[in-house]
């Protein structure tokens, strides 16, 4: 049924757009119409549960970003840019992905931000922010909106810049978004996603990718954060391939109830002296579950290539489960790698410290949790990129 | 203030503690002096109300509102705010949790169990400054992580700084002169002796006679094998120091 529901709803979508655009998007749909929804047996989809979405109808809905910068509203029409639409379809044809392959295939809200243009001041903080809210009224029980929002950045050779994004979601919507992001010769982007969903049913998800290519001397550095009620799933891929690039990426998420939130980070080192740092944090309470699969690749015949990756996990519920799986594949043979996994309850002594001073066991766990939780932020060695980060999630 | 009766303890299944008899009153200062292994940090421990030991038999009561409460039926959050404090052995690090946050709510949750009230952020620097000020203690202290990259004597003093903080009625010392040089000896005593008042009672935990000439105890106590085996006066740590524990234990 879903997938006879999708070509009549890219029918639609398609009869609104001309023939350019129109071409642009066959492709992508016919693939995700082949495709399918991914399901148990693919790789990397073991855990997401679909089921709900897959028994219900789709309607096409359209978001609006909203982009500011030093306090003013930035106005999208001056950002686009034709170039980068064709590096993201380049990104494309290598991916198998059925979500990305919707979020190609509608394309209709598009943001392209190339900071090589005057009109951005790249000492400044750039926020960029989707709340997309499906009234009760909106939609019958069993439909849900679909809403495909897409993001492109370039940072031009030797650019440093700083940019938040936020996405909001509710029931019964599925938000499926897409985030590229290319970092030219010696450019540098202090990054931050956080996706925050509210739902009181499960007909509800938040799907994103965050895909960055890392040309030669440039720098990385990530946060991202899952949080709210909506199952989410945010996938990062970053690809280094210049010598001397540096990535650093950290997340974390608090499930709750039955909620399900997962990480999928494969960092691919594909050229020498390119160094890389993940720390993942994730907190399970009740009987939700949390996914952390973090891949480490490195190609043949590279060297001086450190890796490093760490994932920490607590469970807080009885029922609350936390997978994370750490993959390692490595071709070469000059390369650091170091890589950890833990999953367990919080340490006793640490409570038992605070409960020593008086505080109740209730409020020891949650400023062991918060002080959990802010270590991920806290350790990003970029003071004034920390305290964006801590407003953007204060206002969120 | 504290009186602990005939108290047996285990943990798992070692006997630690094999009946230990102690009354502590308002201004004293007991000293409990020990070789390794005698159970001077689990008498601590079980006062403070640590979950790791289970005690046997005996009691341990506690004055409260001017009437003697059974202390074992408190947990360990409710003997805080009661008065008792434990200065731990080996303080724990909390990492992400800055000491400022930490101190904050430890006073707050003690302040409004007591009739007190709680102090805003604003209010809290003002009071933490006089005590920082009181104990010479750096004010970059307070927005460090709990602990966290501290130095031993640097832990030591943290904790004499949670104890002005929270101003107990009962402290519990564990062997806080353990790992520290001479100059944070004296430190560290001194914020001690600062902290002494006829309203509160001091147990020192201690393997060495060197900071009890700094922080001078009414009454000394040598624990064996779970035993107080002497008691005595300032005269006995010294006894101790000239000819060790051997003596006392044949």
């Amino acid at each position: 049924m879903t997938m006879k529901e999708y070509a009549r709803l890219f029918d639609t979508v398609n009869n609104n757009a001309g023939d350019k655009l129109k071409n642009h998007r066959l492709g992508y749909q016919q693939k995700f119409l082949d495709r399918g929804f991914p399901d148990v047996r693919d790789p990397g989809w073991k855990y997401t549960k679909l089921r709900k979405l897959k028994a219900s109808r789709p309607i096409q809905h359209s978001g609006k970003f909203f982009l500011t910068q030093n306090g003013q509203a930035i106005p999208p029409a001056k950002l686009h840019s034709s170039k980068l639409s064709k590096f993201s379809s380049k990104l494309d044809s290598v991916s198998d992905d059925a979500f990305i392959a919707l979020n190609m295939g509608v394309n209709d809200d598009e943001l392209v931000l190339d900071l090589s243009s005057p009109f951005f001041d790249t000492a400044k903080p750039i926020l960029i922010q989707l709340d997309y809210r499906v009234e009760a009224c909106q939609l019958k029980d069993d439909h849900y909106a679909v809403v495909n929002p897409q993001v492109t950045i370039r940072i031009p050779q030797g650019k440093t810049a700083t940019i938040l994004e936020r996405y909001k979601s509710n029931d019964q919507l599925l938000l499926n978004q897409v985030t590229d992001i290319i970092l030219e010769k010696g450019a540098c982007l202090n990054y931050c996603k956080v996706a925050v969903g509210e739902a009181t049913s499960s007909n509800a998800h938040y799907i994103g990718h965050t895909r960055v290519v890392q040309k030669g001397s440039s720098k990385f550095t990530a946060f991202l954060e899952l949080s709210g009620d909506v199952p989410g799933r945010e996938e990062l891929a970053i690809n280094l391939l210049g010598e001397q690039a540096v990535c650093e990426a950290r997340g974390r998420f608090h499930a709750r109830r039955s909620q399900q939130l997962e990480y999928h980070v494969n960092v691919s080192h594909l050229a020498s002296q390119t160094t890389s740092k993940q720390l993942f944090r994730g907190i399970a309470d009740d009987s939700s579950r949390g996914v952390f699969c973090g891949q480490i690749t490195v190609g043949e015949g590279l060297n001086k290539v450190a890796a490093q990756q760490l994932s920490q996990n607590i469970l807080l519920g009885t029922q609350a489960e936390i997978a994370a799986r750490p993959q390692l594949q490595i071709d070469s043979d000059d390369v650091k790698c170091t890589h950890g996994a833990a999953v367990g309850r919080l340490n006793e002594m640490e409570v038992f410290y605070l409960i020593s001073r008086g505080i109740p066991r209730s409020k020891a766990e949650s400023i062991l949790l918060a002080g959990f939780n802010r270590e991920v932020v806290s350790g990003i060695d970029d003071a004034p990129f920390v305290n964006a980060i801590d407003e953007w999630i204060q206002i969120s | 203030m504290l009186e602990v009766r005939d108290l047996h303890v285990t943990r798992g299944d070692t006997k630690i503690l094999k009946g230990i008899d102690l009354t502590v009153k308002e201004g004293e200062v007991h000293a409990i002096m020990g070789p390794n292994g005698s159970g001077k940090s689990t008498l601590s421990k079980v006062i403070a109300g640590h979950p790791d030991y289970t005690i046997s038999s005996g009691s341990i009561k506690y004055e409260i509102n001017f009437k003697m409460k059974d202390l074992l039926e408190l947990e360990p959050d409710e003997r805080a705010r009661e008065g008792v404090f434990l200065a731990f052995q080996y303080p724990i690090e909390i990492p992400g949790v800055s000491n400022f946050e930490f101190l904050r709510a430890a006073f707050n949750s003690i302040s409004s169990h007591q009739g007190g009230s709680e102090m805003d952020v604003l209010e809290f620097q003002d009071y933490l400054n006089s005590k920082l000020s009181k104990l010479k203690v750096d004010s970059g202290f307070m927005s460090r992580e709990v602990n966290v990259d501290f130095s031993g004597g640097e832990k030591k003093r943290n904790e004499i700084l949670q104890m002005a903080v929270l101003n107990p009625r009962l402290s519990l010392l564990d062997e806080i002169d353990s790992g520290l040089d001479i100059d944070a000896l004296r430190e560290v005593a001194s914020g001690i002796n600062l902290l002494k008042d006829p309203s509160n009672a001091l147990i020192l935990i201690t393997h060495y006679e060197r900071i009890l000439e700094y922080v001078v105890p009414n009454f000394i106590h040598i624990l064996y094998d779970g035993k107080i085996i002497k008691s005595g006066t300032a005269d006995l740590a010294r006894e101790i120091e000239d000819r060790g524990y051997e003596h006392l234990i044949s």
